[in-house]
């Protein structure tokens, strides 16, 4: 790896990072939020954000073993790429907010970034970077699998509860 | 799996929703942005009302009993409920919340401070709040208690707007309510659920030419706090329980500004936007009957106040005639009407616009909920319209009482004689008429908006809008029949 080119995939690989922590912050926020209103939502956040925690950790192992140290992060960057969020502002008020909905947010933001990795990576004309590109964007559809497995089980689950 | 498998088909936003034209208020007058984000603030515009709902209470229990000669009737249901109704509804949203006297103890006993904000932790929230902080029922998660609670009031409205003691004991109960729901359960539930108030200023401030949302919904994307809605150092978790990020209504934004001062990014502002055109979305049956209480409630009001049956009168004045009988079938119809006949009523022009535009793709709840939406500037200015001989023909006490705000024969500002005198009423139908007809416009422009985003095609979409279309025009007529007989 050139040292050009090494620095060229520094960049989205450290971005990652960056959004991953973030993210297990945003998911700690959400779970927080519904403490006392819906326990089951709670347990999910609180999931996802441990969930986002272990990416980040992949992640910087896959750094470690490119590019050596970790460096603290920098600027927050300017895409959105990846951000769950809560789809209903009145949630609360309604108390209206469920397991499904908390993956979906999930799954939502999982699919911003595998869409926006692969858009990127077909954007560039660096082979090296665009493998990097493809790698995260295969690391964020490995969670998609994950959270439309989990919402299966749960339609599974409300199925057999409505049978 | 066909839920998941739906969702990613779904687009995934990459941008923001073009808004209608808004004006950044914020931004132009950075001193209010500086005024509101003050910790005194929301306490410096209660304290006036405060000492006016004290002195209010004081004139209901001790005060004269003659309705027009106490404050309480005169400044509460003329003065302040034409303020209210015909000035901060459209043109403040829920700017009577930012200030209203009534939650005010129970605020101060939830957070032990009358000004500064405690960080902490208390369930969903970083800051700490007193009290047992319970979840409030899920099943009542909903306006209906309000729904049911200002109908109940609107029944008695005789006694409740002609008796000083009736007034006083009602809101005497309110604000004990207030205080002793607020040790029990987190936030403003009283305000949430159960304000008979509260209930219509959700609905009607939907029409407000003011809101107050994130400036850029991607920062608070990429928010990790959410502050606005679980506080911070700087401010109250949202006493309203509404996330800002996402928050596209009015309907449950009490104007408190807390976000303002807990947004780490600075990202929260007051916006300036026309009337009745961005919040659209009615969300569910029980703001659907809240439309259909509300307006129908004016137009019991008017049949009784303006209409030509001295009979219907009688049933209703129970302050006065003590006829019970009378007064159960006059409160056994209103309700059948606000709660019955009318969504009846709408619901049949549902059916009937759903088969004529042989809209088989979308269900009639769907449709039910998206066009109850013209009845909320219908009702609104019918309201405004109602009100207008509330305060040119009764404005006058308003003068007199200032200065015997107890009818105890005091003259403090000298204006304690000034004699009832109507203003200008032989031009109430001028002012009336017009507002009604702006409800009928503003209401077929809602109803036209609500039903281009369901249906494409402008014959459907014209189809479906008939029904309803004719019913809101029968609700006009028979309005202006009754404002001009």
């Amino acid at each position: 790896m050139s040292t050009v080119s090494s620095d060229v995939c520094r960049g989205p690989l450290l971005r990652a990072i960056q959004i991953e922590a973030r993210n297990a912050e945003v998911y700690n926020s959400l779970a927080q939020l519904f403490v006392g209103y819906e326990d089951s939502v709670t347990a999910i956040f609180s999931e996802l954000a441990a969930e986002e925690r272990r990416h980040g950790m992949e992640l910087e192992k896959l750094y470690r073993e490119r590019f050596g140290a970790v460096p603290s992060p920098g600027e927050e960057p300017k895409e959105v790429i990846e951000a769950p969020d809560l789809e209903d502002p009145e949630a609360l008020v309604f108390d209206s907010m469920t397991v499904e909905q908390a993956l979906k947010a999930g799954l939502r933001a999982e699919q911003m970034a595998r869409q926006f990795y692969s858009r990127e990576s077909s954007r560039t004309s660096d082979a090296e970077l665009r493998k990097v590109y493809r790698e995260l964007g295969e690391f964020e559809n490995a969670h998609v699998r994950l959270l439309n497995d989990r919402l299966a089980e749960k339609g599974r689950a409300g199925a057999s509860n409505a049978r | 799996m066909a839920t998941a498998e739906r969702i990613l088909t779904e687009p995934v936003p990459q941008e923001i929703e073009k808004k209608p034209w808004r004006f950044d208020v914020f931004a132009h007058l950075p001193w209010l942005k500086g005024l509101v984000r003050m910790r005194s603030f929301q306490f410096l515009v209660i304290l006036p009302n405060l000492f006016l709902f004290y002195l209010f209470l004081i004139a209901g229990f001790f005060g004269t009993p003659i309705g027009n000669r106490n404050i309480i009737i005169v400044f509460v249901w003329i003065l302040w409920w034409f303020v209210l109704i015909a000035v901060m509804m459209p043109f403040g949203s829920r700017l009577w919340c930012t200030m209203c006297p009534l939650p005010f103890f129970g605020d101060w006993l939830q957070r032990r401070s009358v000004v500064g904000v405690r960080s902490g932790k208390s369930p969903g929230t970083l800051n700490k709040f007193f009290g047992l902080q319970k979840r409030w029922p899920k099943r009542l998660s909903n306006i209906w208690l309000q729904n049911f609670g200002f109908l109940f009031l609107a029944t008695f409205s005789a006694l409740l707007v002609t008796r000083p003691l009736v007034s006083a004991i009602v809101f005497g109960v309110l604000i004990l309510l207030a205080a002793g729901m607020a040790l029990v359960y987190r936030l403003r539930t009283f305000c949430n659920y159960i304000c008979p108030i509260s209930g219509f200023l959700s609905l009607y401030a939907m029409t407000s030419t003011v809101e107050l949302r994130s400036a850029d919904k991607e920062v608070c994307l990429k928010c990790t706090t959410k502050s606005c809605i679980r506080g911070s150092d700087k401010g109250w978790a949202c006493p309203w329980n509404v996330y800002m990020g996402k928050l596209d209504r009015n309907n449950y934004c009490g104007l408190c500004f807390e976000c303002v001062k807990s947004c780490p990014n600075d990202n929260i502002s007051l916006y300036l936007r026309p009337f009745s055109t961005s919040d659209v979305a009615l969300r569910g049956y029980d703001e659907v009957w809240k439309a259909c209480i509300m307006l129908m409630l004016a137009f019991s009001y008017s049949i009784v106040l303006l209409g030509p049956w001295g009979w219907l009168k009688d049933w209703a004045n129970i302050s006065e005639k003590h006829n019970w009988g009378g007064f159960g079938m006059f409160a056994a119809g209103q309700a059948l009407l606000a709660l019955v006949i009318f969504p009846a009523l709408f619901y049949l022009s549902i059916r009937l616009g759903k088969w004529y535009a042989r809209a088989d793709d979308v269900s009639t709840k769907e449709l039910f909920l998206k066009y109850a939406y013209m009845l909320v500037p219908m009702g609104l200015l019918a309201w405004i319209a109602f009100s207008v001989p509330l305060i040119m023909v009764n404005g006058s006490y308003i003068v007199s009482v200032a200065s015997d705000p107890l009818g105890w024969g005091m003259n403090l500002l000298g204006t304690a004689e000034f004699p009832w005198k109507p203003l200008w009423p032989q031009w109430v139908p001028f002012a009336q008429v017009p507002i009604l007809l702006a409800g009928l416009y503003f209401g077929l422009r809602g109803l036209h908006k609500v039903g281009s985003q369901l249906f494409k095609d402008p014959t459907q979409l014209f189809r479906s809008m008939i029904p309803p279309a004719v019913l809101l025009l029968g609700v006009t007529v028979l309005f202006l029949k009754l404002f001009i007989g």
